[in-house]
């Protein structure tokens, strides 16, 4: 596909995506790294945006280089901000509440400790829905577990089982706590599927995602 | 694929989920349809457990019939819990403030009107996160006030024709009245919802009517 056909279907999919202003945003392609480029008026529609572009089929990689302009009437104090955040995330019955918050100028960083990684990124998702944050940064650590024996077992497993996934043409190898995953991949769906079940393996410290999005 | 193979691929799946506690989860499977019965202690999980379920390979349909039994920790008060699910909705910045909750021991229903699908998704999924609550029903009504100046039908064709996840050739769409009809075939779940989210996010819908078949 070319570059310009490639940012064509970006910019419409990023126009059809009703979660997204697109007004400001710009896209540019160069064989299949796509980049956003401009500004939206939340982190949400930051983050939508890019799940927006990788959406689209031809699209290898993101790169958001989008600004997140606050109107002034959504301007926060970092303690107001804080307290809504802290708030948010009570409210929420998949985050624990050893997930904590600090906010500087309107950048929210997640601190504190979770169990699992979906935790965290439940946490990242109710943040960034926060109007007043520009942007949300994960620093919360995972608490060690008891590792299974065979997580690479299981996760071939849990791949095989997955109806979205073509576990044949994915390879996950295993140390200490670490899973490296590698293959290629036909959309990003699919990858992020993958990704999502390496996490689920109990033990689990991190995920070297090496799998690539090819068409 | 055997109702007992795919049972316990079900059953492996949702022990697998860290997000849901399967200890009193019992599956039954019939030629793909599967039936997930028991209990969890939050809404949240149930809605986890029909998604991890649908998930699995040669599951064509799943019916949720399990039950939610809170954890003493998170059971509230009334009161209490109306007011934690008007905050959690307050406090995301996607939720509209024309909807609103009310609540009957534990249930809360959502009333009010939003311009978009994504919306009261947005709004039923907040409220089902908030720790006590049981169940949400959602009567939001969809007001567009844009509706579309040109042809939907072929706006959501090339919506799904743009789709990496989608084989768009398998998919059909019809249009009446605001009413949008997918049909077709598709090999997953996760294929099925991002068919229906692109019909979805077409200006002026206020109705999908879901003909997809998950044929894994």
């Amino acid at each position: 596909m070319s570059n310009d056909k490639l940012v064509k279907y970006v910019q419409d999919e990023l126009y059809w995506d009703p979660k997204v202003d697109s007004a400001a945003v710009a896209v540019s392609a160069d064989r299949g790294t796509v980049t956003l480029r401009g500004t939206v008026g939340s982190f949400r529609e930051k983050l939508e945006a890019k799940k927006a572009a990788k959406r689209v089929y031809g699209v290898k990689a993101v790169d958001n280089e989008l600004e997140v302009k606050l109107l002034n009437d959504q301007k926060r104090e970092d303690a107001d901000l804080r307290g809504d955040v802290l708030q948010a995330l009570m409210l929420n019955s998949l985050v624990p509440s050893t997930v904590d918050a600090e906010v500087a100028d309107g950048f929210v960083t997640l601190t504190g400790t979770a169990d699992w990684q979906y935790q965290r990124d439940e946490a990242v998702h109710v943040a960034s829905n926060l109007a007043g944050a520009r942007d949300v940064l994960d620093d919360i650590h995972l608490n060690p577990k008891p590792r299974a024996e065979d997580v690479k077992e299981q996760i071939g497993e849990a791949f095989k089982r997955n109806a979205g996934l073509d576990a044949d043409s994915l390879t996950v190898t295993t140390s200490n706590g670490k899973v490296t995953l590698k293959g290629e991949v036909s959309s990003w769906a699919e990858h992020d599927e993958a990704v999502a079940a390496a996490w689920e393996a109990p033990g689990v410290t991190h995920v070297d995602d090496r799998i690539v999005v090819d068409y | 694929m055997s109702n007992d193979e795919l049972e316990r691929c079900v059953s492996d799946e949702l022990s697998w989920d860290p997000k849901v506690d399967s200890a009193a989860i019992a599956v039954v499977a019939d030629r793909g349809r599967v039936t997930l019965r028991g209990t969890v202690g939050s809404f949240r999980e149930r809605r986890e457990a029909a998604h991890a379920a649908r998930r699995v390979r040669s599951v064509t349909s799943v019916e949720n019939e399990l039950k939610v039994r809170p954890l003493t920790e998170h059971g509230r008060e009334e009161a209490d819990l109306r007011g934690a699910v008007l905050r959690a909705l307050e406090l995301d910045s996607l939720v509209p403030k024309t909807i609103e909750p009310r609540l009957d021991d534990g249930w809360v229903t959502l009333f009010g009107t939003a311009a978009w699908q994504y919306q009261r998704e947005e709004a039923a999924t907040v409220a089902g996160n908030v720790p006590g609550v049981i169940g949400v029903d959602d009567r939001i009504d969809l007001k567009n006030p844009e509706p579309s100046p040109g042809d939907v039908k072929e706006s959501i064709e090339y919506a799904l024709a743009r789709n990496a996840e989608l084989d768009a050739h398998d998919l059909t769409v019809d249009t009446h009245d605001g009413t949008i009809a997918v049909m077709g075939r598709v090999r997953s779940w996760s294929q099925h919802d991002t068919a229906i989210a692109a019909a979805w996010a077409a200006p002026g819908v206020t109705e999908v009517v879901d003909h997809i078949v998950v044929d894994s």
